[in-house]
């Protein structure tokens, strides 16, 4: 699950850091991601895995690295790794 | 068409155009008791082909797109058309707040107001241009008003659930532990009650397929809209590529770039539709209206100010109970709207108290023209400085008696010219005071800049220290070091310089923009003159004040503030005055 997350990160979070240069726990945001590349974000991987998620989820915690939009697809269940 | 040049002081790819004032023409409309407010842009020989009619978008899309329509009224008016440009109700300088109720109502009545308004001028066709959700409502509003001759859906929103939704995730993705507000949808720069955010959300375009219609629609790669709109309106479609969305919508407002291509393929397709002989124009003047406010009611007036022609609003109360003028400033590239239309509030609910207010737009932004050689759209010009005196003595019914507000920018500038012209008070909210003057790009700085700190020096370095708690333990020592080199801009010795003129003085700031100018150094002044130097630190205060929750707990501050130094001792007390929208207050950190 993390590599299909780093590939939708490379392409959505417009990062001033290549994606290979981040942790699995590195700050996304700190990485030069911007709430409008959040967003975009967001919806990216709700395509990609076919889920939405809830209001509550929508947290500038959920999207701060890739380890926890992993834990919030997993709190979300029904999520293929 | 005459319109497009660059100067090296203008933002990378901001194009300026050619300001003809005298063709553009600001004024309210619709109805009587619930005026909006509207631009019309004429060709300057006073005939039209047709007819524009320009539907904005929705919150801060709205505010990063203000100055993208400005500039495509001009150049439709320069391609023979009149054009016509205007703030729904509830928004911009419109009657109304956004929290009123059936919203969705209110907006499409703007359209057809608008649609009205154009065919009153004496269009004989009428076309429309939306953008994002402004192309929705458009498209809803072409489909039940007859005849529209064209539509133009520019990157319309996917669907009126997809702009809530990226929008609602926005507003939560761009702030830390933001408090959610129950019963209400916020997005950045508006919020809207249960009831409208569900008739937005459940929003549809009838099919209607008039004869007539012809549609032009522009999209984004993968952002095309769920429904056919365009096939919903018309027979006539023509498709093309929205360039240049990302760069004007999806930043921030500084950084914003204007699509001018894509303007300019709207300019043509709507030119080969207007093939009808131009018939004369007549613009309908009503440059004042009545606005209600909490059970009364103020007037406003649409203003040119000084030499440069400055655009503005003037709010006048039945009676004025006090001398003072209170003059709102730009916020950054924001018009004169203020920050998440807090300046219109404001001014309403202040003119309610009986205070003449007015908001205005600083040569180059908003509304205004720039002034000889200077370049649109830069913040914290040197032309600033003329600008409020401009303001001061045409606006202020007394120009000795004038209270300056303003944010970021705003603040900046407030705080500068206190120093230098007479002023009653100041309310700076979030002000910065480092940053690069942008006259040092040619020359030297304007020497009548007094408090700011140009970045490279001094603070530049304490910027370098990335480490937060390195920051936090030498920031005390280094800005007093800074204060002892920099005696002249030491904000101890202006705020000095400001008492000792008998400037009341506001300042309200986060806790990084208090702790980036040395805030430290003088809370021993605040502490020993806080009647009148006060000095607030706010807790997690966003910069802008996106947070609705904010923009109240600030308007109750600055109220209060007003209340306290305006009003003699028995005047009615800040409890008396309801601030509009009011909050929660936050707990102030010394």
């Amino acid at each position: 699950m993390k590599e299909r997350i780093r590939t939708v990160v490379s392409e959505h979070a417009r990062l001033s850091v290549p994606i290979e240069e981040l942790g699995d726990e590195s700050d996304l945001f700190q990485a030069g991601m911007t709430s409008h590349a959040s967003v975009s974000l967001m919806l990216a991987i709700e395509e990609a895995f076919e889920v939405e998620f809830p209001e509550a989820l929508i947290r500038r915690s959920t999207f701060q690295s890739v380890t926890s939009i992993e834990h919030a697809l997993l709190e979300l269940g029904g999520v293929a790794a | 068409m005459s319109l497009v040049r660059v100067t090296e002081r203008a933002a990378p790819d901001q194009s300026a155009t050619e300001t003809r004032p005298d063709t553009e023409t600001a004024l309210w409309f619709g109805p009587t008791d619930r005026p909006l407010f509207g631009w019309v842009h004429r060709p300057a020989d006073d005939t039209a082909v047709g007819a524009v009619v320009l539907c904005p978008p929705l919150a801060r899309e709205w505010t990063n797109a203000h100055y993208a329509y400005r500039m495509l009224a001009q150049l439709l008016a320069a391609a023979g058309m009149l054009a016509v440009r205007f703030d729904y109700d509830g928004t911009g300088d419109s009657a109304g707040v956004d929290g009123d109720p059936a919203r969705v109502a209110a907006w499409l009545a703007s359209i057809s107001a608008a649609i009205e308004l154009a065919r009153e001028s004496g269009s004989a066709s009428v076309s429309l241009v939306g953008m994002r959700m402004g192309a929705l409502l458009a498209a809803v509003a072409a489909a039940k008003t007859e005849p529209i001759d064209g539509v133009v859906l520019w990157d319309p929103c996917p669907s009126p659930r997809a702009f809530l939704r990226e929008q609602s995730a926005l507003h939560r993705l761009a702030l830390e532990d933001h408090p959610v507000q129950e019963g209400v949808v916020e997005l950045p720069g508006m919020v809207l009650d249960a009831e409208t955010a569900t008739d937005l959300g459940s929003l549809e375009v009838p099919d209607s397929r008039h004869p007539r219609a012809r549609v032009l629609l522009l999209t984004r790669p993968g952002r095309r809209p769920q429904v056919d709109l365009a096939g919903a309106l018309g027979t006539e479609v023509a498709e093309g590529p929205a360039l240049g969305q990302e760069r004007l919508l999806d930043v921030d407002l500084a950084e914003r770039e204007i699509p001018v291509e894509t303007m300019g393929h709207i300019v043509s397709w709507l030119t080969t539709q207007n093939r009808r002989p131009a018939s004369t124009i007549t613009v309908p003047r009503r440059e004042s209206a009545r606005i209600g406010v909490a059970g009364t009611s103020v007037t406003e007036q649409a203003v040119r100010i000084g030499p440069a022609g400055l655009f503005g609003i003037v709010t006048d109360p039945d009676e004025a109970k006090v001398s003072t003028t209170v003059l709102m400033l730009n916020s950054g590239n924001n018009s004169h709207t203020g920050p998440s239309r807090l300046w219109v509030d404001l001014s309403r609910h202040w003119a309610s108290m009986g205070i003449r207010c007015a908001r205005f737009d600083q040569s180059g932004l908003g509304d205004s023209p720039t002034r000889p050689g200077q370049a649109p759209q830069v913040i914290r010009a040197p032309e600033n400085f003329d600008d409020v005196e401009d303001a001061r003595r045409v606006l202020a019914t007394d120009p000795t008696d004038v209270a300056l507000v303003g944010l970021c920018s705003g603040g900046y500038q407030a705080l500068e010219a206190a120093l230098s012209q007479p002023m009653r008070a100041v309310c700076a909210i979030n002000p910065v005071l480092h940053f690069t003057p942008p006259e040092l790009a040619d020359g030297p700085m304007d020497p009548r800049r007094r408090i700011c700190w140009p970045v490279g020096s001094f603070v530049g370095a304490y910027r370098l220290l990335a480490v937060e708690p390195v920051r936090r333990q030498l920031s005390k020592l280094l800005w007093r070091v800074a204060h002892l080199l920099h005696r002249r801009r030491n904000p101890t010795g202006w705020l000095d310089r400001l008492r000792d003129q008998s400037v009341d003085v506001l300042i309200l700031c986060g806790v990084n923009e208090g702790r980036s100018f040395g805030m430290e150094a003088y809370d021993t002044l605040a502490t020993a003159d806080g009647d009148r130097i006060q000095i607030e630190v706010i807790e997690g205060l966003d910069h802008a004040l996106v947070p609705a929750w904010q923009r109240a707990d600030v308007a109750t501050r600055m109220t209060d503030h007003l209340v306290r130094v305006l009003f003699p001792p028995e005047r009615p007390t800040a409890s008396d005055a309801t601030a509009p929208g009011h909050g929660p207050t936050e707990t102030v950190a010394r």
